[in-house]
């Protein structure tokens, strides 16, 4: 069945298309949760609640655009929607604001062995806004001033967090290799 | 600060972009057990909603049914109105040959037979002294020819005896022209008050007033300007499937209005029954509380058809100014229901998503219909002829109707409202 067929049996509810469509996408978008969340089970109830809303927006796409970019949007909104309790998580102060971004050159192709998922245990391991930030720059690619405005912060603190973020995973990723 | 492509960024982005992680087992069927759950829900409002379609059209059925058959009573209205009045008087004289209209005919016969027998003779006359001038058969198709002296002498004899004939019937009639005339009179009345019945009734006449009124309404609470509500969006509130925890919102109830037409009869000395149909726009707005985990900004609409019954009493008139005082009571039911909001957000954070997929529209049905009773007290005045305008101002209890979405008449069961129109009185 095709990807178009799956969509429109989901919006009519029916249930073997939904399970296509979750058979589908389910491994590639909880990957997406694992980034955004602590641990395993964290991530499972945040795959959980995406799909929910997954299955009860469909009727608003249009088929215009790619839908998995649809769906990888809605599950990094919940993701941001769940750190609002813990908004002072990202909210540093002015001389973390000012952190100086030094780039090791010197680390160039050292890293070509380690896993994948000893990479999302490194990023699971950081504190929720050093991680949502990373994650947004690092990963989703968007720019600092799109992070500040999705999160309500300012630019500054958005790149403060992101360095912040960088040093601490390049020490795991030291230690990953030292150990 | 200068951003410059990292080692460590360029790591986690080429390995984890696209990394794809197992998925536990167990975890389709906890959300096939979730969107399961969710579908009985939705199963459950289809089927209310098809039942409640189904009473809703019988109901709006019966009602226009009742007001018609109401209509037909309090005018009594029969096949033969549209008959015109001239034609059923002309209906009911042929109806009746041996009436006293014809025989007035037959009594301005008389007269007319003397003129001709007084014109013949005079014509007669005539030709006597003008001897064989002309022939008579031109002179009238009633006129007998004349031919000789002897034949004149002989009309002249049947002249004198008709003269006499008619003075003698003359009399008499003079003497019961008076009876006849009344007579005709009285028959006339009677003419006209028959076909008066069959247009407006047996009780109904030309000159006396049916009680009937017909009035145009509008109706809007005043005192409540709108109401904050705070309340718990639970999941069966507003979009079910959007809200898997709770949520403080405010519920902002705008006043009601309503425009309806009613029609009301005196039933007893200045005590009137009043029946009438209204439509009713309702609105609220829900909004989330500031410290809420979600941005809610979203509008719930419902359109209601109402039955209002009420008896009024006038208890004073002053001047043109006709004091009154009404209870009743009304039943009303949703007849369409909306709500249209966003998807939920976070509190500043910006949209995902673009606005069209966004946006989320959502039909609402409530279970039960909303029952109330009012009273009111009012004043009219004359504005037009039979047209009067009237101004009330009334109380309101709402039952608790226990149903599923939040309204004013849920959450303000006591009401002021104030009620403006028109009434033309029959």
């Amino acid at each position: 069945m095709e990807e178009l067929q799956i969509i429109a049996g989901c919006k009519k509810g029916k249930r073997d298309c939904q399970q296509l469509l979750y058979e589908e996408y389910a491994s590639r978008v909880y990957g997406i949760c694992l980034r955004y969340s602590r641990d395993e089970d964290e991530a499972q109830d945040l795959l959980h609640d995406g799909f929910i809303r997954i299955f009860s927006t469909i009727g608003s796409y249009e088929g215009k655009g790619s839908f998995e970019g649809w769906m990888k949007r809605i599950f990094i909104n919940m993701a941001l929607e769940k750190i609002r309790k813990d908004k002072k998580q990202i909210q540093v102060s002015e001389d973390i604001e000012n952190v100086q971004d030094v780039v090791d050159e010197s680390a160039d192709d050292l890293y070509g062995g380690i896993k994948e998922q000893d990479l999302m245990l490194m990023i699971q391991s950081l504190p929720k806004g050093y991680r949502t930030v990373f994650n947004l720059y690092a990963i989703e690619d968007y720019s600092h001033k799109e992070i500040a405005d999705m999160l309500h912060i300012s630019e500054g603190t958005s790149r403060s967090q992101y360095i912040r973020a960088r040093q601490l995973l390049q020490r795991k990723v030291e230690d990953f290799y030292k150990g | 600060m200068i951003e410059k492509d990292d080692q460590i960024k360029r790591l986690f982005n080429e390995k984890l972009k696209g990394f794809e992680a197992k998925v536990p087992d167990a975890m389709w069927n906890r959300i096939e057990a979730s969107l399961a759950q969710e579908s009985e829900v939705i199963f459950a409002k289809k089927r209310s909603t098809r039942r409640v379609s189904i009473m809703r059209w019988s109901a709006a059925t019966i009602s226009v049914a009742a007001m018609l058959t109401l209509l037909l009573l309090l005018f009594n209205i029969e096949q033969t109105q549209d008959i015109p009045l001239a034609q059923i008087v002309e209906t009911e004289t042929n109806q009746h040959p041996q009436a006293v209209l014809n025989e007035d005919k037959s009594s301005s016969a008389m007269p007319k037979l003397y003129t001709e027998h007084i014109s013949t003779v005079a014509q007669s006359e005539k030709r006597k002294v003008d001897a064989d001038n002309k022939d008579g058969a031109e002179l009238n198709d009633k006129v007998v020819d004349i031919q000789s002296s002897d034949e004149i002498v002989e009309i002249e004899q049947q002249t004198k005896d008709v003269r006499e004939e008619v003075e003698s019937d003359d009399i008499q009639k003079q003497n019961s022209k008076k009876e006849r005339e009344e007579a005709k009179v009285q028959y006339e009345k009677e003419l006209i008050e028959r076909a008066n019945n069959r247009v407006y009734g047996s009780k109904a006449s030309s000159d006396k007033k049916t009680g009937l009124s017909l009035g145009l309404n509008s109706r809007s609470n005043f005192a409540l300007l709108n109401t904050v509500e705070t309340a718990q969006a639970d999941g069966t509130m507003l979009l079910p499937q959007l809200y898997t925890k709770k949520q403080e919102v405010e519920f902002r109830h705008y006043q009601p209005i309503a425009v309806g037409i009613s029609i009301s009869k005196e039933i007893f000395r200045d005590v009137r029954a009043e029946i009438g149909v209204s439509y009713i726009y309702a609105m609220s707005r829900v909004k989330s509380n500031p410290d809420g985990e979600f941005d809610i900004d979203d509008r719930q609409v419902f359109h209601y058809l109402a039955l209002p019954v009420s008896l009024s009493y006038r208890f004073a008139e002053v001047k043109k100014f006709k004091f009154q005082a009404s209870v009743g009571g009304s039943v009303q039911k949703d007849v369409y229901g909306l709500h249209k909001g966003k998807v939920p957000t976070q509190e500043g954070m910006k949209n995902p998503l673009p606005d069209d997929e966004m946006t989320k529209i959502g039909e609402l049905e409530q279970d039960n219909p909303q029952f109330s009773i009012n009273t009111t007290l009012g004043v009219a005045y004359p504005i037009y002829k039979k047209m009067n305008i009237y101004t009330s101002v009334g109380w309101a209890y709402y039952f608790d109707a226990k149903n599923k979405y939040k309204t004013i008449y849920s959450d303000r069961p006591h009401q002021l409202d104030l009620n403006l129109g028109l009434r033309f009185d029959f």
